[in-house]
């Protein structure tokens, strides 16, 4: 009965085992879209979370991509940059105006299968965290479609923040600092005061005015 | 109460004038005189400087800079006024001085304003200063400041040190050791503090959260976010936020004018 129980234990574990299987490599790529068009963004280099490269204002810097178009002819190819907007939620299109040059981001026609690459070159003028997408729009068989590569948490996202100058280190420390050492010459000051009146020396000049102020 | 008692009031308040102004001197000539202001002052700034380095790492973008700064301060402001208020009044008592503090012509009115102006004026002054990480921080640590919300949420967080130093000089009014008012004025801060962590607590329970939204409605925290809510979020209701803060002021500065009025009748 034993060897009966551990025999069924062993051919369930065994189908068990069977049903696990083994992929090699990552099917899911982040930054990429699959489908008759797929998009795939190269620079920056799409993360696992992270908080995305620093960029500073009014930089510029390259948002780069890999396009491959299957076995079939797409029409009225057209890229566009997507920012995330924290306030409604939502992907609006990024400000045209900081979008300074675009490389191989539309195509009246393109047959496939083929692979192609192109950037957009931007340069942000607004600091701030720039969740970024790109999508593509595009027609097949006079059909319209949609693809899209990115979303907020596997970017591409940017930092755009101004280099912190001399100025602005020097008021990160010294601001602390600055209370602290008035208050101690404050205090030192007035310690000396103090024991040099213990001496009987004469009182300094603002004490005898509280004292008259006071008296009065 | 007719015209003529009322015109009385007003006489005596405006001959209390230089009694008041007079116990602000002494206490703002203590508090600067001594290391406490300073160390306040340090202590607020590294908690800005703190702050403003962080978002270089996480840009929030300009208005959550200022956002972020008076929120830290309406926290800061809460600590601060129960610091220096805690002791004002019970320290005179435990000291002694209070007997000879009424031996002079001065009202019960005139040592409590006294001691509550120097402890807003102070806080305005720490204010002030801070004002120097916008003006000198450059675009690399605040970029383009909204000084008007910047200016109103500095004014929302003079309102909270107000009200919590007007309640923290009445608990001091009526403890008898610097330690029970400490406590007193802890409690009172904490238990405000601790009424979101209750709410979640008790969420399912609808009589336990019943009871809690009244101390909610109550509460001063409470008061201070409706303003900053309207400030730099989508709420409306900060005149109900600076209405409830100006109650706290009134009704806790009479409370202790009158506590401190009473024990006259104590003295020797």
């Amino acid at each position: 009965m034993r060897k009966l129980l551990v025999l069924i234990a062993v051919f369930f574990m065994g189908v068990a085992a069977a049903q696990i299987q083994v992929q090699v490599g990552d099917p899911f790529t982040p930054g990429t879209a699959f489908g008759p068009v797929s998009i795939q963004i190269t620079d920056p280099e799409p993360s696992l979370g992270g908080l995305g490269p620093k960029v500073d204002m009014d930089e510029e810097f390259d948002l780069a991509f890999a396009l491959v178009v299957s076995n079939l002819t797409v029409e009225d190819l057209k890229l566009h940059i997507l920012s995330f907007d924290e306030f409604n939620e939502t992907y609006v299109p990024l400000e045209g105006e900081w979008i300074i040059e675009s490389e191989n981001t539309s195509y009246s026609s393109l047959k496939g299968p083929t692979a192609t690459s192109g950037n957009f070159r931007l340069k942000i003028p607004k600091r701030g965290y720039y969740l970024l997408k790109i999508r593509g729009n595009f027609t097949i068989n006079g059909r319209n479609e949609m693809v899209e590569v990115g979303d907020i948490v596997w970017g591409p996202r940017i930092r755009v923040i101004p280099d912190l100058g001399n100025s602005s280190w020097a008021v990160i420390i010294g601001m602390p600092v600055l209370p602290l050492v008035i208050g101690v010459i404050i205090r030192t000051f007035r310690r000396r005061e103090t024991k040099k009146r213990r001496r009987g020396g004469p009182s300094p000049a603002w004490l005898e005015k509280i004292k008259e102020g006071e008296s009065e | 109460m007719n015209i003529s008692m009322i015109k009385q009031r007003v006489t005596v308040a405006i001959a209390d004038a230089p009694s008041i102004y007079f116990f602000m001197r002494k206490e703002l000539r203590d508090l600067f005189l001594s290391l406490r202001a300073y160390l306040m002052a340090t202590i607020t700034f590294i908690g800005i400087s703190f702050f403003m380095y962080i978002q270089t790492e996480i840009p929030f973008g300009t208005d959550p800079i200022v956002e972020m700064v008076i929120a830290l301060l309406s926290l800061l402001g809460l600590f601060y006024a129960v610091a220096f208020s805690m002791d004002t009044i019970v320290s005179e008592k435990t000291l002694r001085t209070m007997p000879l503090i009424r031996s002079a012509p001065v009202s019960a009115s005139s040592i409590v304003l006294g001691k509550f102006s120097a402890i807003v004026i102070t806080w305005t002054g720490i204010l002030s200063v801070s004002l120097l990480y916008f003006i000198l921080g450059g675009r690399g640590l605040v970029g383009q400041v909204s000084w008007e919300n910047l200016i109103l949420g500095y004014a929302s967080t003079i309102l909270v040190v107000a009200a919590m130093g007007s309640a923290s000089i009445f608990i001091s009014s009526i403890s008898s050791t610097v330690k029970s008012s400490a406590l007193g004025s802890l409690s009172f801060l904490f238990g405000f503090m601790g009424l979101s962590v209750a709410r979640q607590l008790f969420a399912s329970f609808e009589s336990v959260m019943d009871i809690l939204d009244v101390f909610r409605n109550l509460s001063l925290i409470r008061y201070s976010s409706m303003i900053t809510d309207e400030l730099f979020a989508s709420g409306t209701d900060a005149i109900w936020g600076v209405t409830g803060l100006l109650a706290y002021i009134v009704i806790f500065t009479l409370a202790a004018i009158a506590i401190v009025g009473l024990r006259e009748g104590d003295l020797p």
